[in-house]
């Protein structure tokens, strides 16, 4: 009798375990109602909204999490810009930015001073490969939504860590949280490539903003806060290339760097459909997906290389050449920065021996104008001494510092061999 | 009566006056009323006399200032001059011929099959016509396509319109101004300039581009050339075309093009747009005709670092 009490018990526990810790997401937004946010930018000349995302509680004393792109119009141009909440019950409060992670595209605000213990709860350890999670958020302006989908992992193709997440987050929906049936936040909302594929921003990177003891934000000193993320950023991972044995692949006549590493993606392709031309052309990118926000006008962290081989299939020699000069001209202009965020490129050209063969290489450089340690670098080269063959390399950085340029851009042209 | 044909070599004038008279005295001077008008600014007015006396003739002063020569040396009183002699008075020399003095047949006159006007013609069409040939060649060599030259000269054949519409619109100029047309003249001028810009400035561009990449060199080694061929083809258009002098017509030429220059350069520095993306030197053209030695990787990278400037 006694054993099938402590039984009954222990069922009882267990069920009322599983009602405790797997709430529906709808009870989790009743019980964190007070603590969801629209963010919204707003012109101060007009008055009107400007941009818009989502934020959450996650201190008791107030400090709201949302993504840096939410706020980066407020944060870089203050005179232009007021940060506003809106909570549930359309109750305004202007924000101030208090921290931010320009990489993770993080950030922490606070309005009035709280003391609310219904906040959000950060578990900075990832969930199990496909666990439901809900994103929540405001999309569109039509209210607060749930977003069901799945965990899919780390997201491969980036230099910086996200996850991947099998639902579909809307415009609106940016610094929202994404939280497992417990209630408990494992990501913030940050992108979407539309078809069920989003990512989040891994929630130990907003601990670690949480935790990190920094000044107090001063108007005068957040391009230079700007500008020492993305170094140490760029520092650390152009380290981790530069340390790694890179794998050469068979491109042509040549030996071409592959992938760098397992964040770039490939593309490769030729032009065999098109009988009518006299040239055979093959060719291979390799780029990195995911990019650094700054502004909506600068985006950064690019790197991206491209490779065309050209074979004769009867061109003499000066229309062989033409056609490398057409090729080498031909660059696709895909760098964000307008005349207010980046000077325009300086170039260079010269006549480079490489092992057994000459190139003509262009080096062209620009800086940013805010974040005068950073620059944007392309090398757009071209083999020179086969009038029937020749190989063209692009090679593109962005936001990168003067010495990892030059050092990362030496060993690139370094694994570069004819060995035709 | 004494007949006689005087031959009178004017120091101005290259040929021979040639008078016949029939008299007894003849007086030669700068007198309007000589029988023989010597427009000499050192012949007396009047000057020298030849006087028949039946069956001679006879020379002499007539009260000269600077006397009367044959050869060297100065007639003295009166002289006997025989047919065929000369004489001289100031700086024009006078040859007695008599009048039945034989004169040889003349030559016949060849008919030149090629005459420059006809030589202009048949330039100026040829360079014209050659025109879409150069075009389409240019054209030809960059593409790269299985499609023929024929075909290509087709489609650019209309480019013969360009020297033609110049060439008439100069000997429109040219028929309102001086009454003569130079059609084919201005038709020459065009279809050299267009040949040369084809033939000559756009490969010589790319051999420039190809060897010097610094695009301010480029500018000053190729403009003054660009500037140099648009002068000297309105100067010639205007000198086929007015009666201006060749000084006059190269400052006209010269400051239209100088003027034209800074204007459409001080728009486009003035209009140039921010590029979010490098401006290439992506000129190829063979090994062959490079005339700089290549470097190494170490000295490339090392000249790059200068391009990395804060702003």
């Amino acid at each position: 009798m006694r054993n099938i009490c402590v039984l009954i018990c222990l069922i009882q526990i267990i069920v009322i375990d599983i009602n405790v810790f797997a709430q529906s997401p709808e009870d989790n937004i009743q019980k964190y109602r007070s603590s969801l946010y629209k963010i919204v930018v707003v012109e101060k000349s007009s008055g009107e909204k400007s941009s818009q995302g989502t934020g959450f509680q996650v201190s008791k004393d107030g400090l709201i999490a949302t993504n840096y792109h939410v706020v980066s119009k407020f944060l870089l141009e203050p005179e232009k810009y007021n940060l506003e909440s809106i909570d549930y019950n359309d109750l305004h409060d202007n924000l101030k930015v208090v921290k931010f992670d320009v990489v993770n595209d993080l950030a922490l605000v606070r309005g009035k001073q709280r003391n609310d213990e219904n906040y959000f709860r950060i578990n900075k350890n990832p969930p199990s490969h496909g666990s439901k999670i809900f994103a929540i958020g405001n999309p569109l302006s039509v209210g607060m939504t749930i977003v069901e989908g799945n965990y899919n992992g780390l997201e491969e193709k980036s230099l910086n860590e996200c996850f991947n997440f099998s639902g579909s987050l809307n415009s609106g929906m940016s610094g929202g949280p994404a939280i497992t049936s417990n209630g408990e936040v494992i990501g913030v909302n940050v992108a979407t490539l539309g078809q069920q594929v989003s990512f989040l921003v891994p929630a130990k990177f907003l601990n670690n903003l949480l935790l990190k003891k920094t000044p107090k934000l001063q108007d005068g000193h957040v391009f230079s806060m700007i500008e020492n993320q993305l170094l140490q950023f760029q520092d650390d991972y152009i380290k981790k290339l530069m340390d790694t044995k890179w794998k050469l692949k068979d491109f042509g006549p040549a030996k071409v760097p592959d992938k760098l590493s397992s964040a770039f993606q490939t593309w490769g392709g030729n032009n065999e459909n098109e009988l009518h031309l006299l040239y055979k052309e093959h060719n291979f990118k390799a780029f990195v997906n995911a990019q650094t926000y700054v502004t909506d006008k600068l985006i950064t962290g690019k790197i991206f290389y491209q490779y065309y081989w050209l074979e004769s299939k009867g061109l003499n020699e000066i229309r062989f050449y033409n056609l490398v000069s057409e090729y080498l001209g031909k660059y696709i202009p895909t760098d964000s920065g307008d005349e207010k965020q980046v000077t325009a490129f300086t170039n260079r050209s010269d006549f480079v021996r490489l092992g057994k063969m000459t190139w003509k290489v262009n080096y062209c450089v620009r800086n940013y104008k805010k974040y005068p340690s950073l620059y944007d670098v392309v090398i757009n080269m071209a083999s020179l001494d086969k009038s029937d063959n020749a190989l063209i390399i692009w090679l593109t950085l962005s936001g990168v510092s003067k010495n990892n340029a030059l050092l990362l851009n030496r060993k690139f042209l370094e694994n570069v061999k004819w060995v035709k | 009566m004494g007949q006689i044909i005087l031959e009178i070599q004017h120091p101005d004038r290259p040929y021979a006056e040639i008078i016949r008279l029939e008299k007894e005295s003849i007086l030669i001077g700068r007198s309007f009323n000589s029988d023989v008008y010597c427009p000499d600014q050192y012949v007396s007015e009047t000057h020298a006399k030849l006087q028949f006396d039946g069956q001679d003739w006879l020379l002499s002063d007539a009260g000269s200032a600077n006397g009367v020569f044959k050869g060297k040396k100065k007639i003295d009183g009166t002289q006997p001059i025989l047919f065929g002699e000369q004489f001289s008075i100031g700086n024009t020399k006078i040859t007695l011929s008599k009048p039945d003095h034989p004169v040889s047949d003349a030559i016949p006159m060849k008919t030149s099959f090629f005459t420059w006007d006809m030589l202009i013609v048949i330039i100026a069409w040829t360079l014209t016509f050659s025109f879409p040939f150069v075009v389409s060649l240019e054209k030809y060599l960059n593409t790269f396509t299985d499609d023929s030259f024929l075909k290509l000269l087709t489609d650019k054949f209309g480019f013969i319109i360009v020297p033609v519409l110049w060439a008439f619109i100069w000997a429109g100029i040219s028929k309102l101004i001086i009454k003569k047309a130079n059609f084919h003249i201005h038709l020459l001028l065009a279809a050299s300039f267009c040949l040369m810009a084809g033939l000559v400035y756009q490969p010589l561009n790319m051999f420039i581009k190809y060897n010097i990449s610094n695009d301010m060199i480029f500018e000053i080694v190729t403009q003054p050339f660009i500037l140099f061929t648009l002068i000297a083809l309105l100067y010639l258009s205007l000198r086929f075309s007015t009666h201006v002098s060749s000084l006059k017509l190269f400052f006209i030429s010269s400051s239209i093009i100088i003027a034209l220059f800074i204007i459409i350069n001080l728009e486009a520095y003035l209009d140039d747009d921010f590029r979010n993306y490098p401006k290439l030197n992506s000129s190829v053209i063979c090994p062959e005709l490079r005339l700089k030695k290549a470097k190494s990787l170490d000295s490339f990278m090392s000249d790059n670092e200068k391009l990395f400037k804060k702003p």
